[in-house]
């Protein structure tokens, strides 16, 4: 059956895949993001490839006050919403938000702040609805504190911890939250960064995602082997872990 | 590696990584800096911040052969990213898409719903990008032309500006980038027109002929009444049998002619899969018997005969190899693709074959095709197709090849022909300034579009162009 989706952070490449591969299932769209000649080029993309229905509407993840118009947007152009896809994310960089409070605090906002704000009015109307579901789209940074990326990991980490709480408040009403963490997936925020293994491509990365959703699945690692790995790293004893250079 | 830029629109920041490149022939391999923007808006704020400061280049896919799509020195803009359609006409199968997407998508897209791509090359993993930027050829040259000639319009990011080229409005531009190799700037939407198909067979037919004069007479004869035509040649064949190949002639099968067991799903097309070769096999695999063997049970096996297959193995039977390119072994391999004109082709095919044989060079793919005429338009830039026949035949990279490649080089300026730039790696500047005589005018346009220089590759450098 059909399915209306919000995706949220909708020029992110991760979302661009998953966007496709609901819109290959036949689900009418309707994508968020801020850059609208962007989301122009998408919202034709998908509309050409899958003879679909997909409006669009733009907000600011960092004004909050834009989430609501641009939630109403949603639901008068989709007539009835079943799941939100929510994937805004901003790595930046660790040592500018080390070292200057509006990179930190910007960090924190669109990571996490911006998707309390979103999800809130989504939550509220999928509760009344009793039925629909929410992906998280999380990361295995939000596992653990580590030096080389704790204000990402710090607002992640959040993230998954409100997607928590909202799965089992929702889970009573019928709505499905998942939380999605992902490990690294080959887009333009690992693009040339060092460090990178096991670099994962966003078709594949969708594709589990898809899969997770229709298994139902609470929290699901993306590519899973990350799930290990963060099981290993979050058993390191704190007195060893600030050694490490992680 | 990352670079911070200011622009109007905001502060953008790009990624840089240093990669391997090469083309489908590994051969030459250069590692330079690579970027891979993945909103339109990024390519031009490259070009504004970096164009005066380092050297640039698009790259699709990396199909071309040899170096026409590494920058080693400046930076190579991956399109990959850049995919995306924009618009279709179902009724008249005008496309519009930016360059970075697959033929492959396109396909698996288009031919069901009854549209096929009006020329496609050997294999489908290319871009609308690279294939306008080698003004690619297909095996209905002699029928359609090259693929510029189904492109309605394009834009293209010059080092100045976004610039809208059609053959009516800055047809200079048009020309000049169709076939320019990507050295006129980067191609970001292209729109053209889809060739309507009511079924995904083609209706082959085979012809083996046991020299190259039955098989040029069995084109001449042939050809014009079929919209595919293409011929396998064996290499080492000499003596009499000296050219000896199969033609292979191919239309499109009308959905009503399909046997009851296909008719049901008259344009079905597969989904991309492929096995791959995991490792690159030793040099000795590809010899001078295996490949003897190899074209001798070929030739047996394709006594005159007709049958129907489908397009996606007709088109590309090597795609379902992910990576033969691996055959050739670890050093990689050239493949040679010359144009000789008609009056000369005969004498001058012969010549060839007789230097690969005596010097036993033998080509494991050799292959054969008749080119019909091209726009008058074409013919003073480093557009390939030309009227004539069209050889290509594949080396791997051993010692004395170069000086080996230099001597077919010879034949074919004496022959007044050219080699493919898509496929070489090789040719010296002075050889290509003789096959390519309208080169200067060609590069006069180039630098009214980009007069600070912000594209090359090793080709360009290599050719005496950048």
């Amino acid at each position: 059956m059909s399915q209306n989706v919000v995706i949220v952070g909708a020029t992110s490449s991760i979302a661009v895949a998953f966007a496709r591969e609901m819109a290959r299932r036949g689900d009418a769209l309707h994508l968020v993001a801020r850059d609208s000649e962007e989301v122009a080029r998408i919202s034709a993309d998908l509309r050409t490839r899958f003879n679909i229905s997909v409006t669009s509407s733009t907000f600011d993840a960092e004004d909050v006050e834009s989430h609501r118009q641009a939630f109403e947007q949603s639901l008068a152009s989709l007539g009835r919403l079943d799941g939100i896809f929510y994937a805004v994310g901003y790595l930046g960089d660790q040592c500018d938000a080390e070292q200057q409070v509006d990179e930190a605090l910007k960090t924190i906002n669109v990571n996490y702040v911006s998707a309390v704000s979103f999800l809130t009015l989504g939550a509220m109307y999928l509760e009344k609805q009793k039925q629909g579901f929410i992906i998280a789209v999380s990361s295995v940074a939000g596992d653990r504190g580590r030096p080389s990326n704790y204000i990402y990991g710090s607002a992640k980490g959040a993230f998954s911890l409100f997607a928590q709480g909202l799965r089992s408040r929702l889970y009573k009403h019928g709505v499905h939250v998942m939380t999605v963490k992902l490990g690294f997936v080959d887009t333009k925020m690992t693009f040339g960064k060092p460090g990178m293994f096991l670099v994962a491509q966003p078709e594949a990365v969708a594709q589990a995602i898809v899969r997770a959703l229709a298994a139902k699945r609470d929290v699901v690692y993306v590519p899973q082997f990350w799930w290990l790995i963060m099981q290993v790293i979050k058993l390191i004893p704190e007195p060893i872990f600030k050694r490490l250079k992680l | 590696m990352s670079l911070q830029i200011e622009s109007p629109v905001g502060k953008h920041t790009h990624a840089f990584a240093t990669r391997d490149l090469s083309g489908w022939g590994r051969y030459p391999v250069l590692s330079g800096r690579v970027c891979r923007p993945e909103q339109m808006k990024a390519i031009e704020q490259l070009i504004e911040q970096l164009g005066s400061q380092t050297s640039l280049i698009g790259r699709g896919l990396g199909r071309s052969y040899g170096d026409a799509a590494c920058n080693p020195e400046g930076v190579t803009i991956l399109t990959e990213r850049l995919n995306r359609l924009l618009a279709f006409d179902q009724a008249t199968g005008v496309l519009k898409a930016e360059a970075g997407v697959s033929f492959g998508d396109l396909l698996e897209i288009f031919v069901p719903r009854g549209w096929m791509l009006p020329v496609v090359p050997g294999t489908k993993f290319v871009s609308l990008g690279g294939a306008l930027a080698a003004n690619i050829h297909g095996k209905n040259h002699h029928i359609d032309g090259s693929f510029s000639r189904h492109v309605n319009s394009f834009a293209l990011f010059t080092g100045q500006e976004n610039l809208l080229c059609s053959p009516q409005s800055n047809a200079e531009a048009f020309w000049a980038t169709a076939g320019g190799m990507g050295l006129t700037g980067v191609i970001s939407d292209i729109e053209l027109r889809l060739q309507r198909i009511s079924s995904s067979y083609i209706k082959t037919r085979y012809l083996p002929a046991e020299s190259l004069d039955v098989l040029m007479d069995s084109f001449a004869q042939h050809e014009a009444d079929h919209q595919f035509s293409v011929a396998w040649i064996d290499c080492f064949a000499a003596g009499k049998g000296l050219g000896r190949g199969v033609l292979m002639l191919g239309d499109f099968a009308q959905a009503h002619e399909l046997p009851q067991t296909l008719a049901g799903q008259p344009l079905a097309w597969p989904s991309q899969k492929t096995i791959s070769i995991p490792v690159d096999l030793p040099e000795f695999v590809l010899n001078r018997l295996s490949v003897m063997l190899f074209n001798e049970l070929f030739y047996r096996a394709h006594a005159s005969s007709t049958r129907l297959i489908h397009a996606d193995k007709f088109f590309f039977p090597l795609d379902s190899i992910s990576n033969f390119n691996r055959l050739y072994g670890k050093r990689g391999f050239v493949q040679y693709q010359c144009v000789l004109p008609p009056e000369t082709s005969a004498a001058g095919v012969r010549r060839i074959l007789m230097r690969c044989v005596k010097e036993g060079w033998g080509s494991f793919l050799a292959v054969l095709k008749r080119f019909g005429p091209e726009e008058t338009e074409s013919a003073r830039t480093l557009s390939f197709p030309h009227s004539g026949y069209t050889l290509a035949l594949d080396f791997a990279v051993k010692p004395h090849l170069l000086p080996f490649l230099q001597e077919l080089d010879q034949i074919v300026l004496e022959s007044g022909g050219r080699v493919y730039l898509a496929k070489d790696a090789c040719l010296p500047a002075e050889t290509f300034r003789c096959m390519y005589p309208h080169w200067q005018e060609w590069k006069a346009v180039r630098d009214r579009l980009d007069p600070q220089g912000c594209f090359s590759t090793a080709l360009s450098k290599r050719l005496g162009l950048a």
